[in-house]
């Protein structure tokens, strides 16, 4: 059972851009921080996009907030996650759409990594909250301090 | 038959990001309910094989699995973040299936 929590898994890996010409764009972009850092195969990347096209944009799963993923056997070495912020936003054409925060997400096990997921949802929770507060970051280290503020307060309800 | 143990599956695309997302919120919301179940996480195309109670899934593969899906019920979640949806449409499910 892994301990790392929400912050631990993103590793510093957090990009903001203005806007993007696409949903794809988005997720390669946030995909490509994870290559970067040898958390994933260029081939993960790929199949992100592919699984989204091919299910739906079921990986939008709060309002604003997108979590694409592939499979452990789509080239992924480590566990790792990326965060982009698109202050413009972007549609994946799901009801959850307009997304802002784009969660690159990579796990080479089908471990539940308890201390992320439950981070992930003290976040969810006030998902709406966040991403506001998101949207208006300035830098990396903001968007990682309004983040662990939002787990800190999250935790303690 | 409501001593019987529910058979819950979180399913995904895939099986593994968000299904492992909700089955730790579909657990936690159900001991807080004290039903006796056991989740278990799928993929789409497992999913619908399974002889489940409910399924509890995103809104675009719900649409497919009600066509083929074995189960007695369809739980469906928008918005992962919002446990108190999510909590008042397990409890409806399960109600129905107990009737």
């Amino acid at each position: 059972m892994s301990a790392a929590g929400f912050l631990d898994v993103i590793g510093g890996r957090f990009q903001i851009v203005e806007e993007v010409s696409s949903w794809q764009e988005a997720v390669r972009l946030a995909g490509a921080m994870l290559v970067r850092d040898g958390v994933v195969e260029p081939r993960y990347v790929d199949k992100m996009i592919e699984v989204t096209k091919e299910l739906g944009p079921y990986a939008v799963i709060a309002p604003g907030v997108a979590m694409p993923h592939a499979r452990p056997s789509d080239g992924a070495l480590g566990l790792g996650a990326a965060l982009l912020l698109v202050r413009r936003s972007v549609n994946f054409g799901s009801h959850n759409d307009p997304v802002y925060v784009v969660i690159a997400f990579a796990t080479p096990d089908k471990e539940a990594h308890l201390q992320f997921l439950q981070e992930l949802a003290s976040l969810l929770a006030k998902a709406d909250e966040l991403v506001k507060q998101l949207a208006v970051c300035d830098s990396e280290r903001e968007l990682a301090d309004s983040i662990r503020d939002f787990i800190r307060l999250g935790s303690v309800e | 038959m409501a001593t019987s143990r529910l058979r819950v599956v979180t399913a995904c695309g895939l099986g593994t990001g968000t299904a492992l997302y909700l089955k730790m919120v579909v657990e936690e919301i159900l001991r807080k309910l004290n039903v006796n179940a056991s989740v278990e996480t799928a993929d789409s195309s497992l999913a619908p094989t399974i002889e489940a109670d409910i399924i509890v899934t995103a809104p675009d593969l719900a649409e497919s699995f009600k066509k083929r899906s074995r189960a007695r019920a369809i739980v469906v979640v928008e918005n992962y973040g919002d446990k108190a949806s999510i909590e008042a449409k397990l409890r409806s499910a399960i109600e129905e299936l107990n009737r």
